[in-house]
Order: C-alpha cells, then sequence, then structure tokens
C-alpha cells in the first residue's frame, strides 16, 4: 500500500467513525438593529421642516453631547501618584480582567477587581453590539482603555475605543466611555495594545485581517492622543505577506507591548506568536517610520528552555521580565517554570526572580504586569495529572528577586495567558 | 420606501442565514474532517469549523463573489487549525492536554493503523502536513490546495510532495 493510499484509507476510516457533525449556531438576527437604524432615519426626516434655528440648535446640542458625553477626554493628565513608578513594591490594587466566558445576560463583561481583597468591584457590560477584545491600564491603576470589537455584520470587527476609570473613593465606582480615538476598520487585527504610564498615549499595533480568521501583511504602530484622538505617529514594517509569515488571531497585545515609565520607550515581541521570542524597543521620540529599521532588538532569547510565555519591559525600561514553561518529561521537578530578568543593555539573564519548586506534572510562569527593580504581578498555572484528567492550580502573585507573594486575584478558567486580556 | 428598505434588509439577513447554513449543511462533515485530520479531536474539529462558517455569515455581505464562498470557509478552517495548533504548542504543555472522551475513543476506533498515520501528520512541518492533508487525504486540486492555504501551486508541489517523503520515512520507520 503505498502513503497515498494510506491517506486516503485515514482519511475514509476518519469520516466512518465520526460522530454526527452537530448544528450551525448563527447568532441572533442583526436585522433589528438595522430596522431600527431605518426609523430612526424616518424619524429624523419630519424634523426637516422645522425652522433653522432648531436644525441650528439641534445640530450644537448634538456636538455638545458628543463631545462631552459621547466621548471621553480625561480632563487633565492622569499623573502616576508620586513614587509609584519607581517603588518596588507598590502593588497595584485595581486590576481590568476581560471575561472569556458569557454571563447570564449571555455578555462577556470586563470585571473590575481588588488584588488586595480579591473582591469583585464591578461588572461592566460591553455597549450594544460590542465585545471586549483587550485592554491595557496607565499607572494610576484607575485608568484602562479598552478596546471593543463590533459583531454587526455591516461593520464587523472594528474597533472602537473606550476609557474605563475607577473613581476616586470607596465606592470603586467605574465608568466606561468612548474615546475620541479613531475606530480601526475590522479587516485589521490588533497585535500590541499598551497604555502609557501617564495615561495620555494609547499605542496599537495591528495587521492587516485577511480573512477575517487570520491576518499577515505589514504591521502598523501607531500612537494616538487620548486627549484629542489624533494619531501621533506611525511605524510600519515591509509587507511580510509574500513571505508566507502569517500570524493568527490571539486577544490583542500578543506582542506584549508595553510602555517604559519615561513615557518615550516602547517594548514589544517581534515577530510575535512565534518561538524564539525576540523583544525589541523603540524610542517614540526619535525620528523615523520603519518599525523595525528604527526600533532595537534588545533581547533574543537564547534556546527553548527559556523561551518567554510572557514577557514585558520593567517600567524602568532597564530590564526586561520572561515568564517560562516547564514542561520537561520529568515535570516540574526536572524543570521547573520560573521568572527571569533579562537586561535591556546586554539582553543577557540577569538573575532568576523566581523559580516554582512545587510539585506538578509541567507548569507555566505567566505575567500580568511589570514595575520596577524586578518587581512585577506573576501567574504560575500548576497541571496536575490526576489519571482522571489534568487538574490546574492558578496562583497570582507579587514577584520581588526570591520572592512570591501570592495576591487575591481571580483568574479565569480557560485564561489564555495573554497580557491584552488582563490589565493592571 | 422606507418600509420596503426595512423589508428587504430582514429579507436579507434571513436570506444570508439560509445560504450559510445550507452551505454548512452540504460541506461541515468534509470540513470537520480536514480539521480532524489536522487536530485529531472532533471537538476542537467542529468548533473550528463553526468559527469559520460564523466568519462567513458577518461577512457574507462583502463577499465579491458568494460562489467563492466554499473556497473561503476551507481557507478560514485551515487558519482556524493552525490557531489551535499554535495555541497548543505555546499555552499548553503538549502531555498535558485533556482530548475529549468522544475524540479519544473515536481515536480507538480507528485501528493501530490509521493513528499511525495521524501521529505520522503531527510530526510534519505544519505547511507540509497542510499540503498533504488537503492534496492526498481529501483529493482536492492543486489550485484549490494553493487557495485554502494562500501559498503559490509551484509552493503546494514542493510542500505536498517533501511532506510525503517525510511521511514514508516516518512510517517506514515506525512499522
Amino acid at each position: 500500500m503505498t502513503v497515498e493510499d494510506r491517506l486516503r484509507a485515514t482519511s475514509e476510516a476518519i469520516a466512518d467513525t465520526m460522530r454526527p457533525v452537530r448544528p450551525l449556531t448563527l447568532p441572533p438576527e442583526p436585522s433589528r438593529q438595522l430596522a431600527r437604524r431605518s426609523r430612526s432615519r424616518r424619524w429624523r426626516a419630519t424634523l426637516v421642516p422645522l425652522t433653522a434655528a432648531l436644525a441650528v440648535l439641534a445640530v450644537a446640542a448634538t456636538l455638545v453631547a458628543g463631545k462631552y458625553l459621547n466621548t471621553a477626554r480625561p480632563s487633565s493628565p492622569v499623573v502616576p501618584p508620586s513614587g509609584v513608578a519607581a517603588s518596588a513594591a507598590t502593588v497595584p490594587r485595581y486590576y481590568v480582567e476581560l471575561s472569556v466566558t458569557a454571563n447570564s445576560s449571555g455578555q462577556r463583561p470586563a470585571i473590575v477587581g481588588d488584588s488586595r481583597t480579591g473582591e469583585e468591584l464591578a461588572q461592566v457590560a460591553p455597549p450594544a453590539h460590542l465585545v471586549f477584545a483587550g485592554v491595557t491600564g496607565a499607572a494610576d491603576n484607575r485608568t484602562f482603555v479598552i478596546d471593543a470589537t463590533s459583531t454587526l455584520p455591516s461593520n464587523q470587527g472594528t474597533h472602537a475605543w473606550y476609557l474605563l476609570r475607577v473613581a476616586q473613593g470607596t465606592g470603586h465606582t467605574t465608568r466606561l466611555s468612548r474615546l475620541p480615538v479613531a475606530a480601526l476598520p475590522g479587516t485589521y487585527q490588533v497585535q500590541g495594545l499598551a497604555l502609557s504610564a501617564d495615561g495620555r498615549t494609547l499605542a496599537v499595533m495591528y495587521q492587516p485581517a485577511t480573512t477575517g480568521s487570520d491576518a499577515q501583511g505589514p504591521f502598523t504602530l501607531r500612537t494616538y492622543s487620548l486627549g484629542t484622538g489624533k494619531t501621533l505617529r506611525t511605524w510600519t514594517t515591509p509587507d511580510t505577506s509574500k513571505g508566507g509569515v502569517t500570524i493568527s488571531p490571539n486577544p490583542d497585545n500578543l506582542t506584549d507591548m508595553t510602555w517604559a515609565s519615561d513615557g518615550r520607550t516602547l517594548a514589544f515581541v517581534f515577530p510575535p506568536g512565534t518561538w524564539p521570542d525576540y523583544e525589541r524597543t523603540l524610542d517614540i521620540a526619535s525620528k523615523g517610520s520603519d518599525l523595525l529599521a528604527d526600533s532595537r532588538q534588545v533581547l533574543a532569547i537564547p534556546g527553548d528552555r527559556h523561551n518567554c510565555v510572557s514577557l514585558l519591559l520593567a517600567w524602568d525600561g532597564r530590564t526586561m521580565v520572561c515568564g517560562t514553561m516547564g514542561n520537561a518529561t520529568g515535570g516540574c521537578v526536572q524543570e521547573e517554570p520560573e521568572f527571569d530578568l533579562y537586561s535591556t543593555a546586554t539582553g543577557r539573564l540577569t538573575r532568576v526572580l523566581y523559580r516554582y519548586r512545587g510539585n506538578c506534572s509541567a507548569g507555566i510562569a505567566g505575567l500580568l504586569w511589570a514595575g520596577s527593580g524586578g518587581t512585577a504581578i506573576g501567574l504560575i498555572a500548576a497541571y496536575h495529572n490526576t489519571g482522571n484528567g489534568v487538574v490546574t492550580d492558578f496562583t497570582v502573585g507579587l514577584l520581588t528577586p526570591g520572592k512570591f507573594t501570592p495576591l487575591r486575584v481571580h483568574i479565569p478558567v480557560g485564561y489564555g495567558f495573554t497580557t491584552g486580556t488582563f490589565a493592571f | 420606501m422606507e418600509r420596503l428598505t426595512e423589508d428587504l434588509t430582514l429579507q436579507a439577513a434571513g436570506d444570508t442565514a439560509k445560504q450559510v447554513t445550507a452551505l454548512y449543511e452540504e460541506y461541515a462533515t468534509g470540513l470537520v474532517r480536514l480539521a480532524m485530520l489536522m487536530l485529531a479531536d472532533q471537538q476542537g474539529a467542529e468548533d473550528v469549523v463553526q468559527d469559520a462558517f460564523l466568519g462567513l455569515y458577518r461577512r457574507w455581505g462583502t463577499l465579491a463573489d458568494p460562489g467563492k464562498a466554499l473556497a473561503y470557509v476551507r481557507s478560514s478552517v485551515i487558519n482556524g487549525c493552525r490557531t489551535v495548533l499554535r495555541k497548543r504548542s505555546r499555552r499548553v504543555p503538549l502531555t498535558f492536554r485533556e482530548p475529549d472522551a468522544e475524540s479519544a475513543e473515536a481515536l480507538a476506533l480507528l485501528g493501530e493503523e490509521h493513528r499511525e498515520v495521524l501521529a505520522a501528520l503531527r510530526r510534519l512541518p505544519a505547511r507540509q502536513r497542510e499540503a498533504v492533508v488537503l492534496r492526498y487525504c481529501l483529493g482536492l486540486p492543486e489550485d484549490d490546495v494553493a487557495q485554502a492555504m494562500k501559498i503559490s501551486r509551484g509552493t503546494v508541489k514542493s510542500a505536498s510532495s517533501r511532506g510525503l517523503a517525510s511521511l514514508a520515512r516516518i512510517l517506514r520507520g515506525e512499522s
């Protein structure tokens, strides 16, 4: 029997042993929304005969509403509390987690939690016909930007940008409002999302999504002013689509894009989604618009053993924290998941921040946030093979050199170790 | 006129669902088989195919040629499988994935000789595996394989012939 014959026989055998395929489940008809829009247009048409003065007033009112209600402009720059950027031991209190499962209302909310108490403070529902796709936070730990993508067929996947604020005070009131940053068409896949420490600048890296389920072609990095919504700078890579480079869809920030606290250094893993990892930094104040030529490679992970599940630039811009996977045959005892600290100046491993020495069949060290001086918030996923299946234990903790202090942060089942779904 | 527009809009949305569902009923089994050859997991294969059809439903209005819907979905399934495989390799240790019980049972029913072929396929580089599955397991013409994988016909030829040679070597070594 030739290899071709064996392949055909296996294909047929699979067809014979498959259970019946489940029926297709489509979302509810989108047409009602479209119909509502038509009715709204008809209602507006009846206003046309009204006086010019009324029309002017209506336009003015719309503009005012647009300015002060529908869009959010931080009234003042978000200044990190003094010492936040420098203090090694500060634990950010609030976190925003994009839920991976739907609640009883069928929505996947953003959950605002308190890392000190483990309390869930608020559930923020996405606006109608939107799903949350990525989140990033500023240094004040109360300002977050969320990428929300449209579910409407007419503008499927279009990215709109929202500001989520946790108000001062004990009420932990949250407010979600639309930012004036221009929407990004659904034909693009966001691969990087990072809000600067002062909360003034949003960096977004994206790629064309050619079929809606993949992304390939040149990367674009843009920085936007949160106050005005204007594009500040743009960088691009050469078109890689002809080279066969294909990046699969993932939640935002597969590149682990991070800002240093200086407000001008951006770091990102490039290319994303492949091993080994290469970290680059970009000085956004320097000239040029070529993402690769004008940025600098600061780290090339030496081998499989040290590949990073997540890799974040520390706020000081001088170090990078990497969470590794322990995946040897002998389990965690033979190869422990660990958090490593690298120097951006030399690209060398400066120290192992923490090595998990618990008993597990395999483990992953992921990162949720990086501060300065080797301070970070990490996540250890320990897999235990019980014989009846695999049980996973998630532990979130504050990393300081040599120590891992558990925090009360809830990690949802199905968490995918992507920094864009979790922000401090 | 407004009323008519509304009715047409509603009708168009209903028609899209019907057309996509009809395509699903006709081609889902074959596409799930394709995904199973890649993933060796029916649950995962069905998820990938459902996602591909959901994508088709959402983008139906933007398709330049609805006659190419099958090619679009096939390409989406390939991409979906790539994603699943990449996530498996990157995010979860290979030896600690939880296979769904029914998939495990289905694999057991397949028989040793076919399990060997699936295992050998998994050892091929991604591009060779895709080309071999599309070309030889599903019997697609080279042009269709090229379209599904978004590569040139020449690359399909070289990837599938290299894949076949590697597969023969792997299978010879195992038997």
